[in-house]
């Protein structure tokens, strides 16, 4: 069954969405109202899908809330929103959505846009779960984010691994990549913080 | 720089003795020498050397033996005291008057005798006050009353105490011929000092306008030498202190010193050696110590000893020296310098040659030194003081061309900055313009497009309403035709809920400003309305405790209405069945200043025990989203009537 997490703060529409989709597909729906609710809901049910505002709470934080999510769950998006400005969508783009609603939807375009992603999610073994660093990350990567783990610099990284100091950085630079983080020590430290428990 | 006119004196025509001198032959025992034209008395003087000045006139007279002819008196001390004697017989013209004069002697008394009877005695001298001269006489000369056809003993007694040898060259002649001579000499005095007076004075506007300090030096040098050759005609002692001579004579060597301090200072200064070459100037600067050794012992030994020819020679022993450093610093400067400093040169190559020339002359005549020598070391001063004037007008004249040229420079230069600074505001003001226009242009698209945004919003906001209003016409339209009981309440809580929307959007349009609604109006409103569909007898009692500056974020308002219609529509749909007293109450209390208290209760049925809870199945899970939605919390209870009680956060 596939799990959905409708992230919307206006909860009458979230629910209209929810009663279309539990119509339409066999699956699992949650609403959330704020971002604090949502990132409660993600840890619980670890969603296959997003459908998300992208205004929650008079703000552009809908964009912000998935690139932070995309850092620790695996998971598709689709963005329902009634902003059809360029630069907006541009930035949604960042985040490499599965699909981009305009308001208002109805039933038809709600299942069209929502069809064509969950098709697709049948296929993908690693979507709904936490980030799998394995698969993301190779045994050098993990291995230095392991160590970055212990509090050590990029020099004595260099030195347990006996790699060059610029080899350090070029691989942190891949991971910050990959992570979607600002290229910056503390990005990165902070996110292995956050996350350590998934450097197993 | 060796400067030795000191010892020119004013007196006849000396060379004219001379030469007459080399054709008298000498007398041994005295005839009387008649007396005519010019006679000059050193051949026919008989001599006497008075070591100690003891002998008197009245007993030399008598004894013309004790005399030997001058020529054979051996050479004594310089300063005794000389007695000459000589006989003169008149002719037989009568002269109006006869002038016995000598060149430089500093103390004579001469005695003329008739026989052995003394007709006069006259003081004369160059040290003698002015007082003890006779009437009509003078300081070199003495006027003797000679009448015709008479013989006549000339006694004088000569004191010259300036260690120099004593020269005898005295001259009897007639008045008529020594005063055309002497005003002679005076009318060229006059012209050549009247040419330095102008000189100077020239010199010193120069430095008054120019401020050029050259031309102070200068004024120093043309001072100094000018004040000598006014001292050595004897002009100084006659204006200045005719009483005191001796004491003035002192002075005259330091004004010669006090001229070549200033010519120093001048070449230093104008040739600028000490920044240029160093080199001269280390041996230059020797130059003013000498000059002020010179000036201190000269004065100590004139003061002291009144010995004049031992000063005289240690002066002349520095000339050396002095000539040694000019040639060396004209040597070392000569290739160096520029025309206008070139002029100084020739005027100190001027100088020199004038100065060894005045030595030469010195050293042939001696002390009695000739009349013309001052007049040519004059001539000599004034010529080189030209030269070193024009020196000094050239070089400003350069100056005032560098200056013209810098000048003009400048003002080219400020030209060009000028045309430079114009061109860069008219490329500013360009700049400026374009980026005004560029403005002013922005300022009206502003204009137009926040008209556009205006008229987009109230097409907005009329749209909002119209709609609005066309789906509560709608249903309200429909609602007689639905005959159905559940769908008629279905129909009628939509309606109340479009309506609450309607007045949240109204509200919202009016207050925009403020974008916070007065609850307590907004209560009041949506009830009133509600009690329209639903209580059309208007039994219920609707009591409100809501203070009045309570309102609610619009961003709440609408949640908030949805709830408050639906809480109406459950409490006029299922709690009031044949109610005898029906009665609404909405309290409201700010709990804190981001809290809000809100209390809704009706005296109704409340929840039956069993049964009918699936009529609230439709309203309270929508009531408990939209709180969720605000951040809120609620609880029911439903012991006698419905009670929810809410706390939202403002």
């Amino acid at each position: 069954m596939v799990r959905i997490l409708i992230i919307e703060d206006e909860i009458i529409i979230a629910r209209f969405i929810e009663q279309q989709l539990r119509n339409s597909f066999n699956c699992e729906t949650r609403v959330a109202v704020s971002r604090a609710e949502a990132e409660t809901a993600m840890a619980e049910i670890l969603p296959h899908l997003l459908l998300c505002d992208i205004q929650l709470e008079a703000e552009l934080s809908g964009i912000d809330l998935v690139t932070n999510l995309r850092r620790r769950y695996a998971f598709e998006v689709i963005y329902i929103t009634s902003y059809e400005t360029r630069s907006i969508i541009e930035k949604a783009a960042a985040t490499h959505p599965a699909n981009y609603l305009i308001k208002p939807i109805d039933e038809s375009q709600l299942f069209a846009g929502v069809q064509l992603v969950i098709s697709r999610l049948r296929a993908e073994d690693r979507i709904g779960k936490p980030l799998q660093t394995s698969i993301l990350f190779s045994e050098t990567e993990l291995r230095i984010l392991r160590l970055i783990r212990e509090k050590k610099t990029t020099m004595e990284i260099a030195e347990t691994l006996h790699l060059s100091r610029f080899t350090i950085k070029n691989h942190r630079h891949n991971i910050c990549r990959k992570l979607e983080l600002a290229d910056e020590n503390n990005a990165l430290l902070k996110w292995v913080v956050q996350n350590g428990h998934l450097l197993k | 720089m060796a400067r030795e006119i000191s010892f020119l004196r004013p007196s006849g025509l000396p060379i004219l003795a001379v030469i007459l001198l080399l054709f008298h032959p000498t007398y041994g025992s005295p005839p009387p020498v008649p007396v005519g034209q010019r006679l000059a008395l050193q051949p026919v003087f008989t001599a006497l050397e008075d070591k100690k000045g003891a002998a008197t006139a009245d007993g030399l007279i008598h004894r013309p033996g004790d005399f030997t002819p001058l020529a054979s008196l051996p050479k004594g001390d310089p300063v005794s005291y000389y007695w000459l004697r000589a006989t003169i017989r008149t002719g037989d013209r009568n002269d109006p008057g006869k002038i016995l004069s000598f060149s430089h002697l500093t103390f004579v008394d001469v005695y003329l005798y008739n026989d052995t009877s003394l007709i006069t005695h006259r003081a004369a001298g160059a040290f003698q006050p002015e007082s003890k001269f006779a009437d009509g006489d003078g300081r070199f000369f003495c006027s003797l009353p000679l009448e015709k056809n008479h013989a006549y003993t000339l006694l004088i007694r000569v004191h010259h105490t300036k260690y120099y040898q004593p020269q005898f060259d005295f001259v009897l002649q007639p008045a008529r011929q020594y005063f055309a001579a002497a005003h002679t000499k005076e009318s060229i005095d006059i012209a050549l000092f009247g040419a330095i007076c102008i000189l100077f004075i020239y010199t010193l506007l120069s430095w008054i306008v120019s401020r050029f300090r050259p031309y102070l030096w200068l004024l120093l040098s043309i001072g100094g030498i000018g004040c000598y050759a006014l001292s050595n005609n004897g002009y100084w002692i006659e204006w200045f202190a005719p009483e005191h001579p001796a004491s003035a004579w002192l002075l005259n060597p330091h004004f010669l010193y006090l001229g070549l301090l200033g010519l120093y200072l001048l070449v230093v200064d104008f040739w600028q050696l000490r920044t240029d070459f160093p080199k001269v100037y280390a041996w230059m600067r020797w130059v003013p110590i000498l000059l002020v050794l010179r000036s201190l012992s000269a004065f100590g030994i004139d003061y002291f000893t009144g010995n004049y020819f031992v000063s005289g020679l240690i002066d002349r022993a520095t000339h050396p020296f002095m000539l040694l450093v000019v040639g060396y610093t004209l040597y070392i400067c000569w290739p160096r310098l520029n025309p206008a400093r070139r002029y100084l040169a020739y005027g100190l190559v001027l100088l020199c040659v004038s100065g060894l020339y005045l030595t030469i002359a010195i050293l042939v005549s001696k002390e009695q030194s000739l009349n013309t020598v001052s007049t040519v070391g004059n001539f000599f001063n004034i010529a080189i003081f030209l030269i070193f004037a024009t020196g000094l007008k050239e070089e400003m004249r350069r100056h005032e061309l560098a200056k013209q040229a810098a000048l003009e420079e400048l003002n080219r230069l400020q030209q060009h900055q000028n045309t430079i600074l114009e061109r860069r505001v008219e490329e500013r003001t360009e700049a400026l313009a374009v980026s005004n226009r560029r403005l002013q242009n922005q300022k009206y698209q502003l204009a137009e497009r926040n008209t556009k945004i205006e008229t987009l919003i109230n097409e907005l906001h009329h749209r909002v309403k119209n709609n609005l209003q066309l789906l509560y016409s709608l249903l309200s339209l429909q609602l007689p035709i639905v005959k159905d009981g559940v769908s008629r309440d279905i129909l009628k809580g939509n309606i109340g809920k479009i309506r609450a929307m309607m007045l949240v959007n109204e509200k919202l349009f009016n207050f925009e400003k403020g974008r916070n609604i007065g609850l307590c109006e907004f209560i009041t409103e949506l009830a009133v309305h509600l009690q329209k569909i639903y209580d059309i007898r208007e039994r219920t009692r609707i009591l409100q405790e809501i203070p009045a500056g309570i309102s609610l974020s619009d961003k709440h308002t609408l949640s908030f209405g949805l709830i408050l219609s639906e809480l109406f529509t459950n409490t006029f749909k299922h709690a009031f069945k044949d109610h005898p007293d029906p009665c609404i109450s909405v309290r409201a209390v700010q709990v804190s200043e981001h809290l809000l208290e809100f209390n809704y209760s009706d005296n109704g049925v409340g929840i039956p025990a069993g049964g009918s809870t699936e009529k609230f199945t439709m309203g309270i899970p929508l009531i408990k989203d939209l709180t969720r939605q605000m951040n809120g919390q609620m609880s029911i209870s439903g012991e006698k009537g419905l009670h929810y009680s809410f706390t939202i956060p403002v």
